[in-house]
């Protein structure tokens, strides 16, 4: 495996000699960035869905904040939620489902395909993300840019995120009482695209995974079970940029 | 009775406050008649009207007046160079011509529209008369005042040009141009007195140009909002910032401070129309602060293809001048290389062109028409040069010139009011012969570049012989003590250079050229130089 | 579907992509870029891609795919592609819920959507390339890329998993004892879509990443149930997809 890493940097290293310039020269390219995020505050608003589960499918509004120490780090707060947090919209025996309490939150076909044929799955597989409250890390080692048919520059960002917090999350038992599993720890990681359309103006896109114990009612309703899910996320917001190095104009003071 | 409505009339308009290129009063039946024409908008009958009384009514005041609002009707009509005529015969009659000032006034509309800079000023000029034009407006003064000392900067008359360009009222939409104006005089004096090795005196000059130049910046109050109110207030001052911030470029480094004359040169915009310049410029003065890989990376710019065939013969020289330095012999001899075939090749037939008995108009093909014919004699001229010279902001000029005479010439036959009339073969008359007249302008303006170039290529051929004697010099000595001609044997290569901080990117150079990195090229060399040569 | 969302978000990116290339025109005269360095104009390509399949729902892939492509100019070209799964078969999650269920007396085909499995499909697809750029990380190496989309047509192998009860079914007492037996379907015609980035290293060799949807519609398969009456057939049509994750190296020439 190390043998492997090693080839692999070598050879990346190597890419930038590949192609033959004059023996006394290099032509270099020092390109002060378009783009630049530097102590910039970037508020981005998400509209994203989960892709991975069989039987569960979340659609969640998302809010994050991040700050820009620099160029690469930055520090980011989130919120994500698929249900209106703080409210329980149902207990055992009153009748209502609280759909429209969840209303990022619901069940694939494969469930009532399941179902339908007298099949069941696990509770755990059957939890979903309410609210979930974070803050994360991210790092953007790579600056990408793109010409369309020659025609237009794109400017991006790629980027890592990784980080935790607090989760709520839930599952409907088959006889539709939906079943709160309490708040707890949750981490998340995502690689994630910021393309740059003005300064102060980007589109983003993430994807997010989360990674969580489901603690839930075995299938007797005797005792608890716990399974480490996973769910997916492909998020795509928009961002808005404030602060930071204001662009140089013709009268800017030197 | 008409008399007296017509007086009336007068009377009403003065105290309508109408202006009296609003709304005219006559003073006669067919003054008055021509009069209300003029106010219904039927200019073209009005104006016929006006030429008929400016002929032929008998009272002196009566044809002044005709004739100053005919070439109102004309004006107001599009056809400016038919305007032009009867304003400038208004202005010519002298202070005795009751609308003399009026038709000062007019000229300068006329040459706006016609984006002349050139014939109406010096017209003007010709017949300027400072006792009678202080009576005027002072921001029509002012027009004046830029335009005549911008032609008087042109023929070199400095002291003159200072003197009215430093006559533009503050509030004047050219103000910014006539401060701007005034600092690039200053500059050409600083050169003047540099090359006459008068120190003291160029770098007072520089001085003072780096004033001006910052003031008309200053206008801007280096902010958003007042720079927008600036660019509300005159004309034309963001290309006014960006030549001041040239031109500080170019003031510093007359003074010797490259140093900041590389900031300055830094900030103009890419891809505006002075990016080449200062790209070029930058390269000395870099080459000057012996930062080699740096002035190597503006010419880079210079070289791609993005430029194709711009006219750069002293970046090949400046090139081999900086490959020299670094003792890069064969590289610099491939600069100089690239310039004999693709510049120095150029001198006989050009030598041929600007030594030839050709009357001027047959060189403004050059520059007014968009493809030549094959046996017209400017077909004979590179692209290179070609496309030189017409990418001064003055051919514009010419070109809208042209369009817009060529457009009246057309229009004036149309006019049905006019079919058959004295007016119309006098029109036709007036725009024929300054279409003429322009010709012969722009084939000097043509004759006159293509020597500037002739001389230029000529001048670097001097002096790639020079390089090239030094270069053979430098191989001798190099054979004599022994040393490898071959570079790569006698020196080490720069590391990478260092990017300025993490706002920067760095790319190693692939041969592509991606537009947002034109600009950003650094080369490093190897230093190639032996301690003892 | 599940795979209708991939699908929906794929689209999204698309259009994310599509829209700001139009915006970021700064200088609309000038070309972006000149003397490109790879230009797929007029060239071949060979890829050996290993790939394993993503967002299953009860089926698991791990395989290799050969591909030849052809570049008629530098947006578009054409290409054959082989794939083989060495691994091709069931999830966990499948096998978990069969060994909790209590009503598969007698069931021998499931009655669920997305059982099938590939175990290889071969393919001719288009593809699109309509951005090129480059990659700087952290300012020490540059890669330069292609994006492109691919689509097509193919046939493809899929098996899925049959029940095989043993002892053989009582029944008057039931009988929940099962294997897996695995069943071959005929060859089936199929379609794909896809996207992936194109890493150059050099003149001819670089790295593909690409992700590939391989579907085709599966009619006639009847599933059975169990709901106590006996075993009743249900006739279950559906598109089935595999999306496939593919890291390779190619040699362009």
């Amino acid at each position: 495996m190390k043998n492997i890493i090693f080839g692999l940097v070598a050879t990346l290293l190597m890419m930038g000699s590949a192609y033959a310039q004059s023996p006394n020269e290099r032509v270099h390219v020092l390109q002060k960035r378009n783009y630049s995020v530097k102590n910039k505050t970037e508020v981005s608003f998400f509209g994203g869905l989960s892709v991975d589960d069989t039987f569960t499918q979340h659609y969640a509004g998302t809010i994050t904040v991040d700050y820009h120490l620099d160029e690469a780090f930055a520090i980011e707060a989130m919120w994500m939620t698929s249900k209106i947090p703080f409210v329980n919209g149902d207990k055992q025996g009153d009748g209502y489902t609280g759909d429209g309490i969840r209303w990022g939150m619901g069940y694939t076909d494969a469930l009532e395909n399941l179902r339908s044929a007298q099949l069941s799955p696990s509770n755990a597989d059957l939890a979903m993300i309410g609210n979930f409250v974070g803050l994360n890390v991210q790092f953007s080692p790579i600056y990408g840019k793109f010409s369309f048919f020659n025609m237009g520059l794109i400017h991006t960002d790629f980027y890592v995120t990784a980080g935790g917090g607090l989760a709520s999350t839930e599952y409907q038992r088959p006889d539709d009482v939906w079943v709160d599993t309490g708040v707890y720890f949750m981490g998340d990681f995502c690689l994630g695209l910021r393309i740059f359309l003005e300064r102060w103006f980007a589109l983003r896109l993430d994807v997010r995974d989360f990674v969580f114990a489901a603690r839930v009612e075995n299938a007797t309703q005797t005792g608890f079970d716990t399974k480490i899910r996973s769910t997916l996320y492909v998020m795509f917001g928009v961002s808005l940029l404030f602060g930071g190095e204001d662009p140089v104009q013709i009268w800017s003071p030197y | 009775m008409i008399k007296s409505v017509g007086a009336m009339g007068f009377v009403l308009a003065m105290l309508l406050g109408w202006s009296a290129q609003g709304q005219v009063a006559g003073t006669s039946a067919q003054l008055n008649q021509a009069v209300e024409a003029y106010n219904s908008n039927d200019l073209a009958g009005a104006a016929k009207l006006f030429y008929e009384i400016k002929m032929g009514d008998t009272q002196a005041a009566n044809r002044a007046q005709a004739e100053y609002y005919l070439a109102q009707s004309l004006f107001k009509m599009g056809m400016y160079q038919s305007a032009l005529a009867f304003f400038n015969a208004v202005f010519v009659a002298g202070p005795a011509h009751p609308y003399y000032l009026k038709g000062a006034e007019g000229l300068i509309k006329v040459a706006q529209a016609l984006r002349d800079d050139t014939l109406i000023p010096s017209q003007i000029n010709k017949y300027y008369n400072s006792q009678e034009f202080a009576r005027m407006d002072p921001l029509v003064l002012s027009s004046i005042n830029f335009y005549v000392g911008m032609l008087l900067y042109r023929q070199e008359k400095y002291g003159e040009s200072m003197a009215f360009l430093a006559a533009v009222d503050a509030k004047s939409r050219v103000y910014a141009k006539g401060l701007f104006l005034q600092a690039i005089i200053h500059i050409r004096l600083g050169t003047r007195y540099n090359m006459a090795r008068d120190e003291t005196r160029s770098q007072a000059e520089y001085d003072q140009a780096i004033k001006l130049f910052n003031n008309v910046i200053g206008l801007s109050g280096f902010k958003e909002d007042q720079a927008q109110k600036a660019m509300a207030t005159y004309d034309n001052i963001l290309r006014l910032w960006q030549l001041c911030t040239l031109n500080l470029a170019r003031a510093y480094y007359g003074k010797g401070d490259y140093e900041k004359a590389v900031m300055y040169y830094s900030r103009i915009p890419k891809f505006s129309q002075d990016w080449a310049d200062a790209l070029f410029e930058m390269g000395w003065a870099f080459f000057l602060r012996e930062e080699y890989g740096k002035a190597l990376g503006s010419l880079h710019t210079l070289h791609s293809p993005r430029f194709g065939s711009l006219f750069t013969p002293e970046a090949w020289i400046l090139k081999s001048t900086v490959y020299f330095h670094v003792c890069l012999y064969e590289e610099a001899k491939a600069a100089i290389a690239y310039f004999q075939g693709n510049y120095e090749k150029f001198l006989p037939e050009l030598k041929n062109l600007v030594e030839s008995s050709l009357p001027n108009e047959k060189y403004a093909s050059l520059l007014l028409k968009d493809s030549l014919d094959a046996n017209d004699p400017m077909a004979v001229v590179p692209p290179t040069i070609r496309s030189s010279i017409l990418t001064s902001p003055r051919v514009e000029n010419f070109r809208h010139f042209l369009r817009s005479l060529e457009a009246e010439g057309l229009a004036i036959p149309q006019v049905s009011e006019w079919k058959g009339s004295r007016l119309l073969q006098e029109l036709a008359g007036v725009v024929s012969m300054q279409r003429n007249l322009l010709l012969r302008t722009a084939g000097g303006f043509v004759k006159a570049n293509l020597i500037n170039r002739y001389q230029t290529i000529l001048g670097f051929v001097g002096h790639s012989k020079m390089v090239q004697l030094e270069i053979t010099t430098r191989e001798r000595e190099l054979v004599k003590a022994e040393l490898p001609i071959q570079a790569q044997l006698r020196g080490r290569l720069e590391p990478r250079p260092n990017v300025p901080d993490e706002t920067f990117n760095y790319w190693s150079f692939k041969q592509e050229y991606w537009q947002d990195e034109l600009g950003f090229f650094e080369y490093t060399v190897r230093d190639a130089c032996p301690a003892n040569p | 579907m599940r795979i209708g969302r991939f699908g929906s978000a794929l689209f999204a990116v698309f259009c994310l992509l599509y829209g700001p290339a139009n915006a970021g025109a700064a200088e609309a005269d000038e070309p972006i870029l000149m003397n490109k360095l790879h230009d797929l104009s007029g060239r071949f390509e060979i890829s050996l891609t290993p790939s394993m399949s993503i967002l299953d729902k009860y089926t698991r892939h791990v395989g290799t795919s050969l591909g030849l492509g052809y570049s008629i100019n530098d947006y578009l070209g054409v290409e054959l592609d082989v794939a083989y799964n060495f691994i091709s078969g069931d999830r966990k999650l499948l096998d978990e819920i069969l060994r909790t269920a209590t009503t598969l007396d007698g069931v021998e085909r499931l009655a669920l959507t997305d059982l099938k499995h590939m175990t290889w499909s071969a393919s001719l697809g288009v593809v699109f390339s309509p951005f090129y750029g480059k990659l700087n990380f952290s300012s020490e190496f540059a890669v330069t890329i292609h994006f492109y989309m691919v689509a097509g047509a193919g046939v493809a192998e899929y098996r899925y998993s049959e029940l095989r009860h043993s002892p053989p079914f009582d029944p008057l007492f039931g009988d929940n004892q099962f294997h897996k037996q695995e069943v071959t379907y005929p060859v089936k015609p199929t379609g794909h879509i896809g996207g992936g980035l194109r890493f150059h290293f050099n003149e001819n060799w670089g790295m593909k990443v690409e992700i590939r949807d391989i579907l085709f519609y599966d009619q006639g398969y009847k599933g059975q149930i169990n709901e106590g009456l006996g075993v009743q057939e249900r006739n279950i049509d559906d598109f089935v997809h595999t999306v496939f994750l593919r890291l390779g190296a190619f040699y362009a020439f």
